[in-house]
């Protein structure tokens, strides 16, 4: 096994202009943040951003115009922190275009990556202008066996999947505490995985039980210490809930246009 | 030094390892092939199983399925066989593996599936037919052959075994041979050897036809060219493959506890 522990910026530095990134967790839960807050500050352009429902890291992005294009299902903060700022923007101003769909049509596209076929295919979806309107991403296809007709979502895999997870080894074992949402699939379909972690810990934590671990060491690129690393949003177990004045500073900031003072100080605030 | 041929079929197919690939080494003898290069000179070659359980190496003899729970010692992650076989193995990522048949062809077509009267081959029948000796069937032998960016065959050297053409494909080698696998569109590159109890057989780049690259120290072009069914060509740069050094074998049967090799 080859070690891949390394600083934040250092894997942030593995991403390169316009790549397909894929962050895990849920919205508010286990966004991979401060690797998006050390991305935003990199400048780079027409990054594509997709998951299922994508959180600060990604809204970050957003809000730096750093994206060009968004796949998902959902993209908010929830009842408590609403509507995601920089996605809501970006998208308004017409600097990003939105790929959407059904949380499972973003999963049926990255199930499409991680088995290696060009599509698969979906129940439903029809007579809804998702369908109509992003030929590219849907089409209704008929069944070669009996005629049945299904919906084919075409592949979606990232270059890199970015996931924060509860433990990880120096080598790239990776283990998710609570629901790990799309991150193993996302691993899969990934070209490869960044793994930011809350700690690291021995390779026999793995060993132990095998059967926790999410991510095998082998899709991982790089793996990076990173405590608290979901905040403002939160981690199952160790910080049960979203760091409220965290997340108002935020709003704030991309109400008022001022994301790179904000950027500023959360990463220096992590240095 | 004196080893069986079976000790030297395993240490000809894992000298095909390289450090850092990702393996699947199959079950039986192949996976001590497997499992010795990682001792002998790929400390870092990564494997995992079809039946998803990932990174162990194995104690107590040696594991006679996927499904032995011997296979699972200091595992570092399970999974199961959508995760192993239908992403890992068919998106290409894996690099290197093994594949054992009960029969094989020139162009290195893989029949695990049956055994057939001569002229009753669905194939030469133009119908599928019953075979006289059904056997246990593709298993994810198909998955690698198509999915893996080369694989390794490991067969007991046997006219019956070697033939012109195989009964019947159950994992596609290089089909009928030239671009003929290639038109298939696989992820996977196809079989790069053929290494058997007394040689080790290489694809011709253009016709895919394996032909005879090297000897052991025990055995001869002309034993080789006897127990092929076909008519095997013979490299001009034909030589013995190396004998195994002291090293590679105690690694060898350092890994081989039982003597699982010793008995052939």
């Amino acid at each position: 096994m080859i070690r891949k522990v390394m600083d934040m910026k250092s894997a942030v530095n593995l991403i390169k202009e316009g790549q397909l990134l894929g962050f895990g967790g849920n919205s508010l839960h286990r966004t991979p943040a401060a690797f998006g807050f050390e991305l935003a500050n990199r400048g780079l352009k027409k990054l594509k951003l997709c998951n299922t429902a994508q959180g600060i890291a990604s809204d970050i992005l957003c809000a730096m115009d750093a994206v060009d294009t968004l796949y998902f299902g959902f993209f908010g903060f929830e009842n408590q922190y609403g509507l995601a700022p920089g996605m809501r923007k970006g998208c308004q101003e017409g600097k990003i275009k939105v790929m959407e769909g059904p949380c499972t049509a973003i999963i049926a596209a990255l199930r499409a990556s991680a088995c290696g076929v060009p599509f698969m295919t979906m129940a439903g979806l029809w007579g809804s202008q998702l369908i109509d309107q992003l030929p590219g991403f849907y089409r209704v296809v008929e069944s070669p066996f009996d005629g049945t007709k299904v919906v084919a979502v075409k592949a979606l895999r990232p270059d890199y999947a970015v996931l924060h997870v509860h433990e990880a080894d120096e080598f790239g074992n990776a283990r998710i505490n609570g629901s790990d949402y799309q991150d193993v699939l996302l691993s899969r379909a990934a070209a490869k995985t960044i793994i930011t972690a809350e700690k690291i810990v021995p390779t026999k934590t793995f060993q132990d039980n095998p059967k926790l671990t999410s991510i095998p060491h082998f899709l991982v690129a790089a793996v990076v210490e990173a405590p608290e690393g979901a905040k403002p949003g939160y981690c199952f177990g160790l910080y049960d809930t979203a760091d409220d004045a965290g997340m108002k500073a935020y709003q704030k900031a991309v109400k008022e246009n001022a994301v790179p003072a904000y950027l500023a100080n959360v990463t220096e605030r992590r240095a | 030094m004196e080893c069986t041929r079976q000790e030297m079929m395993a240490i000809a197919t894992g000298r095909e390892f390289s450090n850092g690939e990702l393996a699947i080494f199959g079950v039986g003898l192949s996976m001590l092939a497997g499992y010795w290069a990682q001792k002998n000179h790929a400390p870092d070659l990564v494997a995992f199983t079809e039946g998803g359980v990932f990174g162990s190496s194995p104690v107590g003899g040696l594991p006679w399925g996927i499904e032995d729970t011997r296979i699972s010692a200091n595992a570092t992650s399970f999974t199961n066989a959508i995760d192993a076989l239908g992403c890992l193995v068919a998106s290409g990522r894996v690099d290197n593996a093994v594949i054992g048949a009960a029969q094989i062809d020139k162009f290195g077509n893989v029949n695990t599936t049956g055994i057939w009267e001569e002229g009753t081959q669905p194939w030469k029948a133009g119908r599928y037919t019953l075979p006289k000796v059904r056997l246990n069937g593709s298993g994810g032998a198909n998955e690698i052959a198509c999915g893996a960016k080369k694989f390794i065959l490991m067969v007991t050297h046997e006219k019956k075994r070697f033939a012109d053409r195989v009964d019947y494909i159950s994992s596609p080698g290089y089909l009928s041979g030239g671009d003929s696998r290639a038109k298939m569109g696989f992820v996977g590159g196809g079989p790069c050897c053929v290494v058997t109890t007394l040689g080790i057989l290489r694809p011709d780049p253009v016709t895919k036809e394996f032909y005879l690259d090297a000897y052991y120290p025990f055995s001869s072009v002309e034993e080789i060219k006897e127990n092929t069914g076909w008519d095997l060509k013979v490299s001009a740069n034909v030589k013995m493959a190396p004998e195994p050094t002291a090293k590679e074998l105690a690694n060898l049967r350092a890994i081989d506890t039982t003597g699982s090799l010793r008995k052939g």
